[in-house]
């Protein structure tokens, strides 16, 4: 009597985890699906499962309806290169903030608290200022911008990760007659190495998926990936089999980087990493 | 070691989080106190407090406030109650759940433009999912995003879906870092499962409740991409949040200074629920 009762109170538990999962997964799932069908698939009601798949929206999006290829360069630039720029200011930043305290327990209260500001506190000045200087629409636009958000988030996840670091490695080396700087570069770096991994994917995650400022400071040539699928929402309708396979491609990618940083997740979203 | 070596480490990022965060701020504060009309390039002049003023007389303002506050309340509740739901389902080791635990976080990292645009395919009264599925039994189409009653809780249903397994995750992270000893005590003490998560778990997961509470109202404040490409405010304006607002004045109608002024109070309220959510964090700990 008592397994039974047992077995019934697992297979409930599978049942609710089932429903958790449909109503996670379907979304995305029928996102793709939508993609690999013919465009007069697309619309049939009951919707057909199984059916021969097509790389036809494909198609059309990398080389016919918009130039694709360049808007995959303006999403890698900015997420490059801000992702860059944010790991080499924040990462001495937050070992400096981790080993001497330096501005005291103030300081990193205030680096976080860039990343709080409402996105129209930074994006009008931006606007008004990059106008001025013909900077709008341009690749440089988004990097700034970016950095208010990812910078504060490397210096603080950074932070974490040194101060978990016994600092007796680095005194050790010193005294064996190494300087800092050489203790840093050959001890502590290649102990950090994970850690910055995990954060510079935060980071690119971030940039990826990023569209108000991209929105707003970039038009016809700089646009990134998440504001060039508007293109298939036109006057005539909804191009739901190229919009459909514009938004797996950009997905994709952060799928893949999420399951790389999975075990930081948590520590991730602490410092609140996924939205901007 | 360099005397100055420390400070000269944290200088550029003082510089320049100083030049790309603060200085927008003041930049921001500033332009709020002009009519700065892009549209009309001639009208940029000193009203001082007046946008500000003109806020507490504008009904689409005070709509949008209403309306972000509701988006807020429903979306944050909703994650609280399912996320703790989820987690403490989750909680257990039993086969195949380190790969559910993965799969179930995928909408966060959905790029939020494409999810409004996913769910807009699924709410579409034609030809999408969500009326096929009611068809399956037996009832009929629903407008959805379409209806202006319903369009608010089909744009919070989308949050909903994102960002539920965020709450779960750090709730479960929570859960996962509760002292073992104290449960198991509760447990011989005799205890039932729901007493003991009401007496014991909860109480202890409070902080962690609070912090993620936090940061949903947060993010929920930012709140822009999903509903511009799933309603892009309407129908009419009854899924115009905030953001979508300021959006409107500032790069519809180019009224900068008053678009300036709505962002300040964006900020104004941000920093009202910091505060106040700090003060609980404070009290919780004690």
């Amino acid at each position: 009597m008592f397994t039974m009762k047992k077995a019934i109170k697992i297979a409930l538990m599978y049942i609710v985890v089932a429903v958790i999962l449909f109503a996670t997964l379907f979304p995305i799932y029928w996102m793709v699906e939508t993609s690999l069908k013919e465009p007069v698939e697309t619309f049939r009601i009951p919707p057909k499962w199984i059916f021969t798949p097509t790389l036809e929206n494909y198609y059309q999006v990398l080389f016919v309806s918009i130039p694709f290829t360049r808007y995959l360069l303006n999403s890698v630039f900015t997420a490059t290169v801000s992702t860059l720029l944010a790991l080499l200011l924040g990462i001495p930043c937050a070992y400096s903030l981790a080993r001497f305290r330096v501005g005291g327990p103030h300081l990193p209260s205030w680096i976080l608290s860039t990343r709080f500001l409402p996105p129209f506190v930074v994006v009008i000045p931006f606007f008004l200022m990059f106008r001025d200087l013909g900077l709008l629409d341009t690749r440089f636009a988004l990097i700034l911008p970016y950095l208010t958000i990812q910078l504060p988030f490397v210096v603080w996840f950074m932070r974490a990760f040194i101060k978990e670091l016994p600092a007796d490695v680095e005194e050790a080396a010193m005294i064996d007659g190494c300087s800092r700087v050489e203790a840093l570069r050959r001890i502590v770096l290649p102990l950090m190495k994970p850690a910055i991994a995990a954060s510079a994917v935060f980071c690119v995650i971030f940039s990826w998926n990023e569209f108000l400022y991209a929105l707003i400071l970039t038009g016809m040539d700089a646009k990134t990936l998440p504001v060039a699928t508007l293109s298939f929402i036109t006057e005539r309708g909804i191009m739901w089999g190229e919009l459909t396979a514009a938004g797996t491609m950009t997905v994709l990618p952060v799928i893949v980087f999420a399951f790389i940083v999975q075990k930081h997740m948590v520590r991730g979203l602490t410092y609140g990493m996924l939205k901007g | 070691m360099p005397k100055k070596l420390p400070l000269f480490l944290v200088l550029p990022t003082v510089i320049v989080l100083a030049s790309v965060g603060f200085y927008p701020l003041i930049y921001s504060i500033n332009i709020s106190l002009y009519d700065l009309n892009l549209a009309i390039a001639w009208t940029t002049y000193f009203v001082g407090a007046g946008n500000y003023l003109s806020l507490f007389s504008d009904a689409w303002f005070i709509e949008s406030t209403w309306r972000t506050f509701i988006y807020l309340a429903g979306c944050t509740t909703a994650e609280l109650l399912l996320g703790l739901g989820i987690a403490l389902l989750m909680n257990t080791e039993m086969r195949g759940f380190r790969t559910f635990r993965f799969l179930i976080l995928l909408p966060m990292v959905v790029t939020p433009a494409v999810a409004g645009l996913v769910w807009r395919v699924l709410y579409n009264r034609e030809f999408g999912m969500l009326n096929y599925f009611l068809s399956l039994f037996g009832f009929g189409p629903s407008p959805w995003v379409a209806d202006t009653n319903l369009a608010l809780p089909c744009v919070m249903l989308v949050d909903i879906w994102q960002w539920t397994p965020m709450m779960f995750l750090m709730l479960l992270a929570g859960l996962q870092s509760l002292p073992v000893e104290v449960l198991e005590v509760a447990g011989v003490d005799g205890a039932s499962a729901f007493q003991k998560f009401r007496h014991v778990t909860l109480p202890l997961l409070v902080p962690t409740i609070v912090v993620a509470v936090l940061f949903r109202v947060m993010d929920a404040l930012k709140v822009f991409d999903a509903v511009y490409l799933l309603t892009g405010g309407g129908p009419g304006l009854t899924t115009e949040v905030l953001n979508i607002y300021a959006y409107r004045i500032g790069f519809k109608f180019f009224r900068m200074g008053y678009a300036g002024a709505i962002a300040i109070f964006i900020l104004i309220i941000t920093m009202i629920f910091t505060t106040v959510f700090i003060f609980a964090l404070r009290r919780s700990t004690e």
